[in-house]
């Protein structure tokens, strides 16, 4: 059996049956060789130049930090803002985060996001904003700042990421900043296999509503949720602290609070 | 997560040096930092990145500073920054303590607890190693950098899995989260350390 792309799949236990399955259908000889081609192109673009990656603790990026650091790069980045985190989240990276990890803040919290209420779940097309928002600008000064020539990324096709144009694995965008996706045609189940067989460990946000289907992220920012009102739903299930605390400053946060009856 | 940085010596640090050592820290502790000071005393928390030029201008032959990353607590408390001192003791710390409410209950973060527990077992007799010794085991914490400024006027540190580096300079010992100079040695793990 072989998983689609995420988005398409919310039901977690289609997912936890790949992650149980995975090193039956990835025998190690099949996943050693795929490691050993991947290790060997990263090997291959750390001579040409100076490469670095984005590691945000989700399944492909613990599996591209994997990669990595057996190619000799330590160097990496996470993008987060500065008061939007889930603290489950951020207790979990202080523990599991990469010893060369840098960790830089866009200045994105509740109050910014009482004036920006579009930002707030958003659907469909507007989702990846907060990835234009958060992670592609913090990649970007990282990268000028380190004068890199590449900056790996945990992007898979199956994933349904963008990794360039087609028959390419990288682009340079209009800023100058060039990604690169090593794992670009990993399966969801060759990832699995490694993170079992490795035991690398997944951050706590695969274990909530839809968690696969989300992955890491602000917690406005979840998709697919549908609406707003199911996405503080989903949020309360979490981390009812993370709505009470923006009640306060977001009205739609206390409206529903009220009309769900919990305090 | 978070950075720390310090020296020790009897004469004031190489300021590039202890900007290098607290830019360091500070990849890994956006949101607030502070340090504090011995020879002269000091101390200063503000919350946003680590400032280079102030940095710059301290003199002090000890010191110990923090980045904070909030993972407890409200990140907008000048309060909850680190160092934290307790009774005459600062603790500067990175890691998560997942047992806070075995600690006690009277303060606001997992790391304010170690801080008063360092001085409570110090009033209690223990020695500095000691002392951090039983707050480790104390603590459940999968992975940790803690470093004392004890009221002795020393540092001391104990790590597990985070890095903490130590540099042996003309001037004084330098730590910090990532290697500054080709002398940086990460500190051994599992066991307490004077630093100088």
């Amino acid at each position: 059996m072989s998983l689609g792309r995420k988005q398409g799949i919310a039901d977690a236990a289609q997912w936890r049956q790949a992650i149980a399955r995975a090193r039956e259908l990835v025998p190690d000889r099949q996943l050693d060789d795929l490691l050993q081609r991947t290790v060997d192109a990263v090997k291959a673009e750390k001579r040409r130049g100076r490469v670095a990656y984005a590691w945000s603790g989700g399944k492909d990026s613990q599996a591209l930090r994997y990669v990595m650091q057996q190619a000799g790069v330590h160097e990496c980045v996470l993008g987060i803002t500065v008061g939007l985190e889930w603290p489950a989240m951020l207790r979990w990276v202080t523990d599991n985060m990469p010893p060369g990890l840098h960790v830089a803040t866009v200045p994105l919290d509740l109050p910014w996001l009482a004036k920006h209420p579009d930002m707030l779940f958003p659907q469909g097309a507007h989702g990846p904003r907060w990835f234009t928002l958060v992670q592609h600008r913090v990649q970007r000064d990282y990268f000028r700042a380190n004068r890199l020539d590449l900056l790996a990324l945990g992007r898979r096709r199956k994933d349904g990421n963008y990794v360039g144009p087609p028959g390419e694995d990288r682009y340079t965008n209009r800023q100058g900043v060039t990604r690169w996706s090593p794992l670009a045609d990993w399966t969801h189940e060759q990832v699995f296999a490694l993170m079992a067989r490795e035991n690398l460990p997944l951050p706590p946000c695969y274990d909530w509503p839809r968690g696969f289907q989300v992955g890491t992220g602000a917690w406005p920012a979840r998709q697919w949720t549908t609406s707003v009102d199911r996405g503080f739903e989903e949020c309360w299930t979490i981390d009812p602290d993370v709505i009470r605390q923006a009640a306060p400053h977001l009205p739609a946060a206390a409206d529903w609070m009220r009309r769900a009856g919990v305090t | 997560m978070c950075g720390i940085f310090a020296y020790e010596s009897s004469t004031p640090p190489d300021p590039e040096l202890l900007v290098e050592a607290a830019v360091s820290a500070s990849v890994r502790g956006p949101h607030g930092y502070g340090w504090v000071t011995r020879s002269p005393d000091s101390a200063h928390h503000e919350l946003g990145p680590v400032d280079p030029g102030k940095v710059r201008e301290l003199t002090a032959a000890v010191v110990l500073g923090h980045a904070r990353l909030a993972t407890v607590g409200d990140w907008q408390d000048v309060a909850q920054l680190q160092p934290i001192t307790a009774a005459g003791h600062a603790l500067a710390h990175n890691g998560v303590v997942h047992n806070s409410a075995a600690l006690g209950s009277h303060a606001d973060t997992d790391s304010m607890l170690l801080a008063h527990l360092y001085a409570t077992l110090r009033a209690a007799g223990h020695t500095p190693p000691d002392a951090l010794t039983r707050l480790t085991k104390a603590a459940s914490q999968q992975a940790w950098a803690i470093v004392v400024l004890d009221a002795d006027g020393h540092l001391y540190a104990h790590r597990r899995y985070h890095p903490l580096y130590r540099h042996r300079e003309a001037d004084g010992v330098y730590l910090s989260s990532q290697p500054i100079t080709p002398s940086g040695q990460l500190i051994p793990e599992d066991r307490p350390v004077l630093v100088q």
